[in-house]
Order: C-alpha cells, then structure tokens, then sequence
C-alpha cells in the first residue's frame, strides 16, 4: 500500500463578488495515493477543470482543507510552496495555446530546469532535455530539438506540453483534458505514453476528462471520480463505477455515451432523464442538487435534504436512494 | 411528444411522392420504431444474433442513388502550390439512407461536402469530376450551375448545418428572423405567418419551447438549444439531403445523447437522406447506415456500417477502430493501438497508396501504385491491394468469450 499523496477535505471555492457569489466547488473530500490515478469526469460548468487548477495551485480555495503531503497548501511557507510547485504540475489542454510560439523545445523545456536549478550548465541542460524528449516518444530526438511549437503536430505539441510537466520531476500530475483536441489515431498513443511515464516514473495523475470511454481507458487500475454541479456524486474503482454504477447520472451518463460498435451502441441501455440541461451555477437547486433532473427524486427527501457522499469501502455514492 | 409528430408531421405530404419506388422497402418509420421497440425487451439481441458465428450484414437491394460524385477533384490554391484536398473520389447518396464520412482533421472530409453545395472558398479549384443531383426534374450537374440555381438548390433540395453550430446564429437579430431570411433566401411566395407556423411545428419536434426559442437571440439559448434549433432551420424547406457537419462537436454527452436521439426520431419519421461528417466514430456507429472512411482526400473504404465496423478490409479503417476506447463495448479491451506516423502533405502529388509509409500491411506494389476503390462485396468497396490480409475486430467467437 502506497502513501496518501493528497489529502481534500470538504474544500470549496467560489468566484464573484460578496453578495454575487458563484459557488463552484461546493464542498469535495478525497485522497490520492503516490501512484494512483484518479480521472475526474462530469459536464462542462461542473467545476472539474477549477478543482483542477486548486489542486495545481494556480487557484486557491475558500473553504476546507487541502494537504499536499501533509501540509496545508493555503499555509505553505515560500520555501516549501516553491517546493509545491515542483513536485505538482499541470499539463493543459490545448497543446496550440500552451506552448509559447517563439521559443524553441530547448528553450521550452530548459528554462524550468536553469530557474529551479536543476542542471548546472548548458551540456547538463541537453542532456536532461534529450532524455526528457525520450520519454515522451520523440524520438529520434535531434529532429524536434530545435523545433518551434509551429512545425509540430498537435500531438507532437501535446508531448512537448507533457515533457514540460516532467522537468521538475513533479510527484503529482493534473492533467486537463490532454487528448480531446487531439486526432483519433494518435489519442491512444499520447494515453499509453502517460501511463508508461508513471510506470517508469511512479507519479500520481488527476485526469480530467468528459470523455467517459477515455476515463475508463486511463484509469484502468485507478479510480473514477464523477463531478456534478461543484460535488462528487460518485466514486469508485473503475471496474466497479463503469460496471455497477450507482448514482441515477452515473448511470445516465453511462448509458447516454455512443459506442463505436453500432450493434452495442443502438442497443445500449438508456438511462433517461428529466431534463437534458444542467441548471445554473448562481442558482443551484437546493437539497440534492441533481433533484432537478432525476427519475427516481422523491418529495420531500431529494427537494430538501443535503445529500452526503456516502458508503462503505471504496464505492461511494451522494444520492438519497441508494 | 410522439402525439405531437404524428398529427403535424407536414413531410408526409398528399401523395408523398418522392419515393415511389422504394415504399416496399422494410425501414419504414413504422417498422422501424416496432423494431426498436423489440430490442428495448429483448436488449441482449445483438449478442444472440451473432451467435451463430457470422454477421448478418444484409446489402440493402433497391437503393435509388439521390447523388453520384464521380472521380471529384478538388484542389486549393495556396502559397506553397496546389493543395489536393479532395483526390478523386467517388461516391454516392442514396434516397432515405444515412452516410456517415469519418476521418481526420485535414483529410478533406468538409471540402467534400461543402463542394456537394458548391460552397467551398473562392480559392478552390474544381480540377475535375462531376456531382450530379437527381432532383424532382431532371439530372443536374452541381458543379455546372450558375448562382441562380445554386440558390434554388441549396436549402430546398439540400441542407448543410455547419461545425460550430454555436457561431452560425447572427447575435443581433432574433431567431425568428433566421427562419424568414432563410426561407426567403431560397424560396419564394411563403407569408412570414406560413413560415414561422413551420418553423414552430419543427422547433416543437426538436423538443424545445417554440415561442421562447423564436422571440430569443442566439446568446439567450444554451449550446444544445442553438444545436437543435439550427436542426429544425435545416429542415425548414423540406430538403431531400440534409448534410451535418460534426453535428454534436463541443457538446455534453447528455446534451449529445439528446440530439442524437431527436435525429434519429426525425429520421424515421420522415423521407431524407442525412451525410454526417465527424471524427467520431462513435456517432457514425450510431447513426449511419452506410460509412465512408476518407483518407489523405481519398474515400478509401465504403461499405454497410456493420461491415465497416466489424470485417473492416482498409488497414486505415481497422486502424481507426482500433483505437477507439469503449465502454460497455470494451468490456476487457486491451491493446487499443493508435496509427503511427502522420498523413501525407496534400501538396505533394502521391503515386503510391498515401496510406503505405503508415501501413503494416504494405508490400512494394504499395508504394508504386495507387489502388482504386473497388468491390469487394454487395455494397462494399475498399481501395487496397492487401485488404484480404485485414483482421475482422469482431466475430462470432469475439463476442462468446467477451460475454
């Protein structure tokens, strides 16, 4: 059994002024161990890209705790949030926008290594980006070293964002939507290069992902986090969320994505909701707030009741009704 | 909301006439929804149909071709020289039927189809080819009308609802003054009143708040409002074709299973032929009855969705497959696998097959003859020398021990 690498209790975090406030994480309570991957997947609007940048420390929170090897991140001193830094990092998800255009991969992937310190001098520095641009499966490497972000291919660009992350040896890697702007073909290819980096580099990824199918791809040997409006409604081993889901949009959202088999995907299972739109964040529905949309919400219960991430083991589940 | 449609449904017109030919045929709405409703009981039929070890992939027989696209050429006029976006392709729409193109970014996929409607960028040269339209009169050649016609053509005969539908909406004038403008755009003598008692009946179908969604601007609606209004503006004037470009691109998986769901109860609710162009294979396997895999501008596999997906013959085709991760699918998938390498540069003129260098089934006559489309079954044909050596991704014994 590995160490317990994050540690979030309850944190919360809202945008907007005093009396305008947009509640965004409402409330969230989960571990990350050293070499666990946990994907975080939910709609757009359902905060999973905020917790995100919490977590990397380019957001910070309003409520609850968040540990980062057993150190409150709010309270960190200079020192050790420089140290923060290093060992959390975050890969983003447009590999276009992401890369500044008029550096080079040199520049892009030493400049980290000569402002931590890392390397000492410039044949220290090639060395490092050389073995950096290995791993990420750029290879042979002289051919992308003097490249600009322009004459790459997203995927190609995407690496370079990934090698990026990997300068400081980071122990904690969020990843935000890595491959949904990436082709078809190559999507797999940049998937597998992650979880190869955290065989050979034992480090943990929160990876977020709308993409149900990516998820369970990912997380294969890791856990499935399932976000709606600001909560964790549900969370589990893969096998057990995909294969026994228990929470009522779990279960939509299971049956909702199309499948490339069209056998499987006509005949599919449906999961049929109330309503397709998600409400809005200023006015989130009281009691569970997936009320609004839920088949199975019963009077008063489900109207009226704070709903609480419940369960024995690791399955745990947020609906009354379950 | 089925009580709705069957008493408004204005495409069954008097006499429905446009497809005479083809009224015997077995996918008719009614079958169609008696069907589905069979396998919602019986939701384990996929499996049980396939147990006998071979796919039941029936060639549909009386097919009546709507439009033929033949040896298309298209090519951009750039600073680096021509750009061959569109290589010779071949194809054909069929009446009633769904035809999905799938493929990569920059493979030619939305020039094909913008060129169906003959709307591709000023900079486009037309090198070659034909597309010829069976319409109500007689055959025309697309590519040979002058703007008039064209105007005549698009919307009424065939539809097009661009990729980012979130963008197509004018912001300052309110939606129902997109339905007018484009009514009157094409067709003529059709009072404001007539067209917006059209345009709410399909608003209705698409399942939305027709007066809300009328007296609205485009910011006042979500993603997945403007989606399905920009459905029912494409419907407007009854088009024979419909043409959607990544039709739920951008959009949430619940959002998406709505549209999907509102297509496929259009679809069977009334007579058009729908072309679907998406990288998402998933949405193909959903939709389509028959799959057009294109490659570097090529359409380099064609064939009934079943086949394409199960005894793919095309190593690009099986490749892309291949890499697609699935849910209840891919129950104990390993070894998803992705393409290596990347597609030509279309600038450069190929004189092999422009999939060899990414190939593991290329042998030398690979890279020295380009292969054409041919058939290889009823309704199947495949632009490879090598196909017979392409693995099928499932078959009947796939599916027992998956079970």
């Amino acid at each position: 059994m590995s160490r317990t690498l994050i540690e979030v209790k309850d944190i919360s975090k809202s945008f907007g002024e005093k009396n305008k406030k947009v509640p965004v994480l409402r409330g969230l309570t989960f571990n990350i161990k050293a070499d666990e991957i946990l994907c975080v997947v939910g709609e757009s609007g359902c905060g999973k890209t905020t917790l995100g940048k919490v977590l990397a420390g380019l957001e910070g929170y309003n409520g609850g705790s968040y540990l980062h090897e057993k150190k409150e991140v709010n309270k960190l001193s200079k020192k050790d949030f420089k140290l923060f830094r290093r060992r959390v990092q975050m890969i983003h998800q447009d590999p276009f926008a992401s890369l500044n255009p008029t550096q080079n991969v040199f520049t892009i992937l030493s400049a980290p290594l000569y402002r931590h310190k890392i390397v000492k001098g410039y044949q220290q520095a090639v060395d490092k980006v050389n073995s950096l641009l290995d791993l990420v499966g750029l290879t042979p490497v002289q051919d992308f070293i003097d490249k600009f972000p322009h004459q790459l291919s997203g995927g190609q660009r995407q690496r370079i964002s990934i090698a990026r992350s990997l300068t400081l040896e980071p122990a904690f890697l969020i990843v935000d939507e890595a491959v949904s702007m990436i082709d078809t073909s190559l999507r797999i290819s940049i998937l597998n290069n992650l979880l190869e980096i955290q065989n050979k580099l034992k480090v943990a990824y929160f990876f977020i992902t709308h993409d149900l199918a990516v998820a369970n791809y990912f997380a294969q040997k890791g856990r499935i986090a399932v976000m709606y409006l600001g909560k964790i409604v549900e969370i589990a081993p893969t096998e057990e969320i995909i294969g026994n889901p228990r929470h009522p949009y779990t279960r939509a959202l299971i049956g909702a994505i199309p499948e490339a088999d069209p056998e499987v995907t006509r005949q599919k299972e449906r999961f049929k909701l109330k309503d397709s739109e998600v409400p809005s964040l200023q006015n989130i529905p009281g009691g569970c707030a997936f009320h609004t949309r839920c088949p199975w919400a019963e009077k008063p219960i489900c109207y009226e009741k704070e709903v609480r991430l419940t369960g024995s083991g690791q399955h745990k589940t947020a609906c009354h009704l379950v | 909301m089925t009580d709705k449609n069957s008493n408004t449904n204005y495409y069954s017109r008097p006499g429905n006439n446009r497809d005479p030919i083809n009224n015997d045929r077995p996918d008719t709405a009614d079958e169609i929804k008696e069907q589905t409703e069979a396998q919602k009981v019986k939701s384990e039929s996929a499996v049980a149909d396939l147990d006998g070890g071979d796919l039941k992939i029936n060639p549909k027989t009386n097919r009546n071709k709507l439009m033929e696209v033949k040896n298309l050429h298209i090519a951009y006029n750039t600073d680096r020289g021509k750009l061959h976006a569109v290589n010779g392709v071949d194809f054909s729409i069929y009446n009633n039927e769904t035809t999905a193109v799938i493929g990569e970014s920059g493979c030619g996929k939305t020039t094909l189809c913008l060129a169906l409607l003959k709307l591709t960028e000023k900079n486009a040269r037309y090198l070659s080819g034909e597309i010829i339209y069976q319409g109500d009169e007689q055959e025309k050649n697309i590519l040979k009308l002058d703007e008039g016609e064209l105007r005549k053509l698009r919307w009424s005969d065939i539809s097009l609802v661009f990729q980012a539908s979130q963008s197509v909406f004018n912001p300052v004038i309110k939606i129902k003054e997109h339905f007018i403008d484009t009514v009157r755009a094409h067709q003529r003598g059709l009072s404001a009143k007539k067209i917006l008692k059209r345009a709410r009946n399909l608003l209705e179908q698409m399942q939305l708040d027709a007066d809300r969604v009328l007296s609205s601007y485009a910011h006042e609606l979500s993603g997945g409002m403007k989606q399905r209004t920009l459905i029912a503006l494409s419907f407007i004037l009854e088009p024979k074709i419909v043409i959607f470009d990544e039709p739920t691109t951008a959009l949430d998986v619940l959002t998406q299973r709505k549209i999907l769901d509102l297509l496929k109860t259009i679809k069977e609710k009334n007579d058009f032929s729908l072309i679907i162009i998406t990288h998402d294979l998933a949405i193909s396997a959903e939709l389509a009855d028959n799959v057009a895999t294109m490659y570097a501008g090529k359409i380099v596999e064609y064939g009934p969705v079943e086949s394409i997906y199960y005894q793919p013959r095309h190593p690009y085709s099986y490749g892309l497959i291949k890499a697609v991760p699935k849910i209840v699918a891919g129950k104990g998938e390993e070894g998803l696998t992705s393409i290596t390498g990347k597609p030509p540069d279309l600038i450069e003129i190929q004189e092999q097959c422009s999939f060899a260098p990414r190939c593991d089934f290329a042998s030398s006559k690979c890279y020295n003859t380009i292969p054409s489309l041919n058939n290889i079954a009823e309704g199947h044909q495949v632009a490879c020398f090598n196909y017979q050596e392409v693995p099928s991704i499932k078959d009947g014994s796939h599916v027992q021990n998956s079970d």
